[in-house]
């Protein structure tokens, strides 16, 4: 009978430690340096070191790059991976997704998809798909406020997609 | 006749019959010859003096003539024939020697003549202690006591003598013994391989949970534990290896200390803190993406000592990783290992 107690208490100490444990980080992307927009106007997450700065870079208006080419190409990808983020507050999301695709259909892009787009906490956007040869793109558009916020990211690379997909889907708008 | 004529009658009649039985027996009362030694002894003997044969039970009965002859010869001698039922012919001598015939074999006792007819002593008493006869080994002894010339105080004497020398020589040799010993000397103290509570090493493996997103993140792995304190104080170094599952595997090292205290037992339980230091290694964009990793708990188990050799530890705990300080993960941690 006593045993029987004993392995009793075993058990309810162990059960109230296993609740007492958080098995989930805080979010996915705790192992991710925040970039956040000076006036909170949208935030996301990327690795560094991977990232680095790109050439005009902005506060307001951050690219981000990874293996930056020698010899870029102006409306060429400058490097393996590319990411910009930026709010446009006299435009829709909407306006700006469409102005956006005819800019990269301009540029010999194909569009491959469009859809609307739910990030990881929820808040749902518009997204398109666009490919030329090995280069891939995808970007992302947000409602916030009056106008929106996007991110865009470019890779040549079939294998750092799904990395890219995972960067993309902590964008938010707001801080 | 009156009653009282009769019972004189009676008893004159048992006088005279009772003289008669006895000048009868008398009449009819011999020497008897030894079966052994084949003397003869007067009636009046009852035990044959040379070998101590009951002669009232086994003796032969014998005549003597007017002469004071034997009327009755032995069996086997030159002036009378043997009987051709029970008689065995003696052995002839060979270069003059007489051949001394065992008495034991079967057939009648014989006694064998030597050339010069006569038996010496020693060959006598050499005869009689070869016999097997049960009763002439029991009579032997004293036989041999009596003819040796020892009494049995004397014997007692020998015996108490011997035992007293054989004793000093007994107490000298153990006080030499004792002398060459260390001084000192404590039992051999039984080994027992429980009182080591921990393994040597030990090799396991190890679950926890670092989630991501609603993914629980399972980290498995592989840790080897080396434990340089092994008895009431518990202290150990462990490796660990292990390979975070979310949405891309993640590979983890750690390398922890631990200390705490434990039982020595066959079933020894232990509990102990665990503080350890590492890097979680990812692959993101193509590139490998490292970050540090520190892991402090505790663990608390039972070491089931299976033999000398073997030992089975499984373990429960808490861990809690910590990569920065917006990354924490406070996770139970299972274990299971097998030392050595």
């Amino acid at each position: 009978m006593l045993r029987l107690i004993w392995v009793t208490i075993g058990f309810a100490a162990l059960a109230a430690l296993v609740s007492a444990c958080r098995q989930d980080g805080e979010n996915p992307y705790v192992l991710w340096t925040p970039y956040s927009h000076p006036k909170g106007d949208f935030s996301f997450y990327y690795l560094t070191p991977l990232f680095v700065r790109g050439a005009d870079f902005k506060d307001e208006h951050p690219i981000l790059v990874v293996d930056r080419f020698s010899d870029p190409v102006e409306g060429e990808l400058d490097a393996r991976i590319h990411v910009e983020a930026w709010s446009d507050k006299e435009h829709s999301a909407q306006t700006a997704f469409d102005d956006r695709k005819k800019y990269w259909e301009a540029k010999g892009y194909r569009l491959e998809q469009q859809l609307t787009y739910l990030n990881y906490f929820g808040e749902e956007g518009i997204m398109f798909v666009m490919e030329r040869g090995d280069q891939w793109l995808k970007e992302l558009f947000f409602s916030y406020k009056d106008g929106c916020v996007a991110i865009s990211a470019w890779t040549n690379e079939r294998g750092s997609r799904e990395d890219i997909e995972f960067l993309l889907k902590g964008f938010r708008p707001g801080e | 006749m009156t009653r009282r004529c009769e019972r004189r009658a009676n008893v004159l009649f048992f006088f005279v019959f009772s003289w008669f039985t006895l000048v009868a027996m008398g009449a009819m009362a011999n020497d008897r010859r030894c079966p052994v030694c084949h003397e003869v002894f007067d009636e009046k003997v009852d035990v044959c003096p040379n070998d101590g044969t009951d002669l009232k039970l086994v003796g032969e009965s014998v005549e003597l003539s007017d002469d004071g002859t034997l009327s009755e010869q032995p069996p086997g001698s030159p002036e009378e024939p043997a009987a051709p039922n029970d008689v065995t012919p003696p052995e002839e001598a060979v270069d003059g020697e007489h051949k001394y015939i065992r008495q034991d074999k079967g057939g009648r006792r014989r006694r064998v003549q030597p050339a010069d007819g006569d038996f010496g002593g020693d060959e006598r008493i050499d005869r009689l202690r070869r016999l097997q006869d049960e009763r002439a080994g029991v009579l032997a002894p004293k036989k041999r006591d009596t003819e040796s010339g020892f009494s049995e105080e004397e014997n007692a004497r020998l015996r108490k003598q011997y035992k007293e020398i054989r004793d000093e020589l007994a107490s000298k040799r153990s006080i030499k013994r004792e002398k060459n010993s260390p001084p000192h000397r404590q039992p051999l103290k039984t080994y027992n391989v429980w009182e080591q509570a921990a393994p040597v090493m030990s090799i396991g493996l190890r679950l926890s949970w670092m989630g991501e997103a609603r993914e629980p993140g399972p980290l498995t792995g592989a840790e080897i534990d080396l434990n340089v304190l092994r008895t009431n104080i518990r202290v150990g170094l462990s490796s660990f290896i292990g390979i975070r599952s979310v949405s891309r595997n993640e590979l983890i090292f750690l390398e922890s200390i631990s200390i705490g205290i434990q039982r020595p037992w066959r079933y020894a339980p232990y509990i102990v803190g665990r503080f350890g230091i590492g890097a979680i290694v990812s692959e993101r964009f193509g590139e490998t993406d490292t970050n540090l990793i520190r892991g402090t708990g505790f663990d608390t188990g039972v070491d089931c000592h299976l033999n000398d050799a073997l030992t089975v530890t499984p373990s429960v705990g808490y861990v809690r990783y910590v990569v920065s300080s917006a990354a924490a993960w406070d996770s139970v941690a299972l274990k299971l290992s097998i030392g050595f």
